[in-house]
């Protein structure tokens, strides 16, 4: 039983790809049953974010094939491509270095965004989903639970998190900075109401915008936002006519499909009369047609295109990072540890319940020899103390060995040795 | 209809501008329907009025004699009032609402005031006054330079901006200045470059008018010197009245221009007789008044 991750994230795979096997929420609760209907005893955990796919499975039954292949095909046709398509941009981790990949993502070690808090919270939630569906099983519940743990040591030991940052904090805090001297008196267009536009928010608020208004398709939520912070809302229907006064535009929906296209952008740029519009598209898909950005004075920004101002944060926070690495390999070491002990403990407890029966099997018989030739009860009870003693020092050196052969990732194969050897059957 | 303009007085846009002054402090009553409408028709009639005036005063030969063109203290307060009186007109049609009037009006007012109070003194010689304009001239035309400059170092700021942003090079470490500040730095020094030139212009004419009598419209530098101001005017005009072109790029384009305007010019400057003449303007004028008189002749 081994956990396998495969994946793809900003590092490695364009946000085109990464738009195209993107999960909604509704999406993932469907590909875990999917999964689980397929592989009935595998567990699944599935974290779909901006920046990275990442499917981390296991199967309990060593019968089950769970390879590489068979989770890229899983996810190719979750979303109707090929397997080929999917698996060459995929990367491919095993046993401890899936575990040290899912420890670094929780860290944000692995974040474009080097320290950002947000990360966290959503591998906390893509587990939850997967406990709630029953998707989650003992290896990932115990992976998931340590990637906790090392994050928020992580946390607390190193500076990394010290400045809280995320993707709408560096995209308003460096790219806004460069087009604009202050957001006082702009037209601020925040198209979402999700999680991503509420974090949006306080940075725009920090940034002295004092005309944001909220587009999102449901309006309950948008005046729920719009009244937390004290901005205005427009229906969905007039985004169009809010696009002609904005000066900073924000795409935060989880719209499958453009909300803005470049043929809805030149009906109406003519009533702009040239005005510069940045717009900063943090959602994956993407909001905008990138064809907007071949307007001229339009500057589109899109997730990835935050990766020169990441870079710069990325520089100043690498100083913690060896320190960060080395809580990662610590915990990683220290759960392999667990994981493997773990694995031993049926094993050891067959071996001694077997032990058990043929030293109470053999005290039976000497106890009734005894008790007719007249021998004091205390002294069968001597006799059964002698037996524990004996079948303890008998059993120590063995198991002492499993134990050790566990902790170095049963490397010579005694816990399957002492199967067969004692006849303890399958696990 | 010019017998009429030249009967223009002091008194008539002293007291356009009086009118304007009580309309605005009539604010301080409440909201007045139409006061707006008539602090604007006033203070246009005060402005036309104030420069006939003042272009009478300029033509009006026989009276000037020795005395230089522009080249008494109260000539150079009444102008002053004229700058002050245009600059409030254009806070006002800026920003209707806001009460600088109650800085600006008052100023004009004193100004003119100074003007007449100051008038019996001797006005300076047409020398004296020729080297003042020349001055001026110089240094209005040398500040109007620097600001074609600046605005033109800003414009190509803002096009390398814009290339970085374009091509997704935002955060990074080498940095400029914001679109905003690169834009509005811009269309300040179209403004600033634009008024310094224009007043620059006029310094050398009423400097050449001093100095010859006439102006030598043959000559390169007063003929480029005119192309560059008309140029700026227009490339102003471009920028507050087009809006298409005020924002973006194109408005960096117009400064651009400006540039080769600004090059021409000195070319002109240079390549002529432009300001190396070392006569005595007396002497000039005596030669062109004696000119016509052999012609006539």
């Amino acid at each position: 039983m081994k956990l396998q991750m495969i994946g793809c994230s900003h590092h490695d795979a364009a946000v085109e790809f990464r738009e195209r096997i993107s999960f909604t929420t509704d999406q993932v609760t469907k590909a875990l049953a999917d999964f689980r209907h397929r592989f009935p005893t595998a567990e699944l955990v599935l974290l779909s974010t901006c920046n990275r796919v990442e499917l981390y499975a296991s199967a309990s039954d060593d019968t089950v094939e769970i390879d590489r292949d068979a989770v890229a095909e899983f996810l190719a046709n979750q979303h109707q491509l090929s397997t080929d398509e999917v698996i060459h941009q995929m990367i491919y981790r095993t046993g401890p270095e899936a575990v040290e990949h899912l420890f670094t993502v929780a860290a944000s070690l692995d974040s474009m965004v080097l320290g950002e808090a947000q990360i966290l919270s959503q591998v906390k939630q893509a587990y939850d989903l997967a406990c709630s569906t029953g998707s989650a099983g003992p290896l990932t519940h115990a992976v998931f639970q340590a990637a906790n743990r090392a994050a928020k040591r992580v946390q607390q030991e190193t500076s990394i998190h010290r400045r809280r940052v995320s993707v709408p904090s560096v995209a308003v805090g460096e790219i806004v900075p460069e087009v604009f001297d202050s957001l006082v008196d702009k037209q601020v267009i925040v198209c979402g109401a999700g999680e991503m536009g509420e974090e949006t928010l306080p940075y725009l608020k920090a940034a002295g915008a004092n005309h944001i208004t909220i587009v999102n398709r449901s309006e309950e939520r948008a005046e729920r936002l719009a009244k937390e912070f004290e901005v205005r809302t427009a229906p969905w229907g007039t985004l169009a006519e809010r696009l002609i006064e904005a000066d900073l535009l924000i795409g935060t929906t989880s719209s499958p499909e453009p909300i803005i296209t470049g043929e809805m952008f030149a009906k109406i740029r003519h009533k702009r009369q040239g005005r510069v519009l940045l717009a900063l598209d943090l959602a994956v898909p993407r909001d905008f047609d990138p064809a907007i950005g071949e307007f001229p004075n339009v500057y589109l920004y899109q997730i990835d295109d935050l990766k020169a101002a990441c870079e710069r944060n990325r520089r100043e926070r690498e100083k913690e990072y060896p320190k960060a690495q080395q809580i990662i390999a610590d915990e990683t070491e220290k759960l392999i540890l667990a994981v493997n002990h773990r694995s031993t403990g049926p094993v050891i407890k067959r071996l001694r319940e077997n032990a058990d029966e043929i030293k109470q099997e053999e005290l039976r018989r000497l106890t009734s020899k005894l008790q007719s030739l007249g021998v004091d009860a205390s002294v069968i009870a001597e006799i059964d103390k002698s037996f524990d003693r004996l079948t303890n020092k008998l059993l120590h050196p063995p198991l002492s060995s499993v134990r050790d052969d566990a902790a170095e990732g049963h490397r010579r194969g005694l816990v399957e040795a002492l199967r067969h050897l004692f006849n303890l059957g399958d696990e | 209809m010019l017998a009429i303009l030249s009967k223009i007085t002091v008194t008539c846009f002293l007291a356009s501008y009086s009118i304007v002054l009580v309309l605005e402090l009539l604010r301080l009553l409440g909201k007045i329907p139409g006061r707006g409408l008539l602090v604007l028709f006033m203070m246009l009639l005060g402005l036309f009025t104030h420069v006939c005036y003042v272009i009478f005063s300029a033509i009006d030969v026989e009276n000037i004699g020795e005395k230089g063109l522009f080249a008494s203290w109260s000539d150079w307060s009444l102008l002053l009032a004229l700058a002050m009186a245009i600059c409030f007109l254009i806070f006002y049609l800026r920003r209707p609402d806001t009460i600088v009037s109650f800085f600006f009006l008052p100023v004009v007012l004193a100004l003119i005031g100074l003007s007449i109070a100051v008038r019996p003194m001797t006005p300076f010689t047409r020398s004296e006054a020729a080297n003042v304009w020349l001055n001026v001239h110089a240094l209005s035309m040398a500040a109007g330079s620097a600001a074609v400059l600046i605005g033109f170092l800003a414009g190509i700021m803002y096009l390398v901006q814009s290339w970085r942003l374009k091509n997704k090079r935002a955060g990074s470490s080498l940095r400029l200045p914001t679109l905003e500040t690169l834009a509005r730095l811009n269309r300040q020094c179209l403004i600033a470059s634009t008024s310094l030139v224009a007043v620059g212009v006029l310094a050398g004419v009423v400097m050449n008018l001093n100095r010859w009598g006439q102006i030598g419209w043959t000559d390169g530098g007063i003929l480029l010197s005119f192309l560059l101001l008309v140029w700026l005017l227009v490339a102003s005009c471009v920028e507050f009245f087009y809006a298409p072109a005020s924002h973006g790029r194109k408005a960096i384009y117009l400064t651009l221009a400006s540039l080769g305007f600004l090059i021409l010019a000195f070319f002109g400057v240079l390549m002529s007789s432009h300001g190396q003449q070392t006569a005595e303007p007396e002497q000039t004028i005596e030669s062109s008044r004696k000119l016509p008189e052999a012609q006539r002749a």
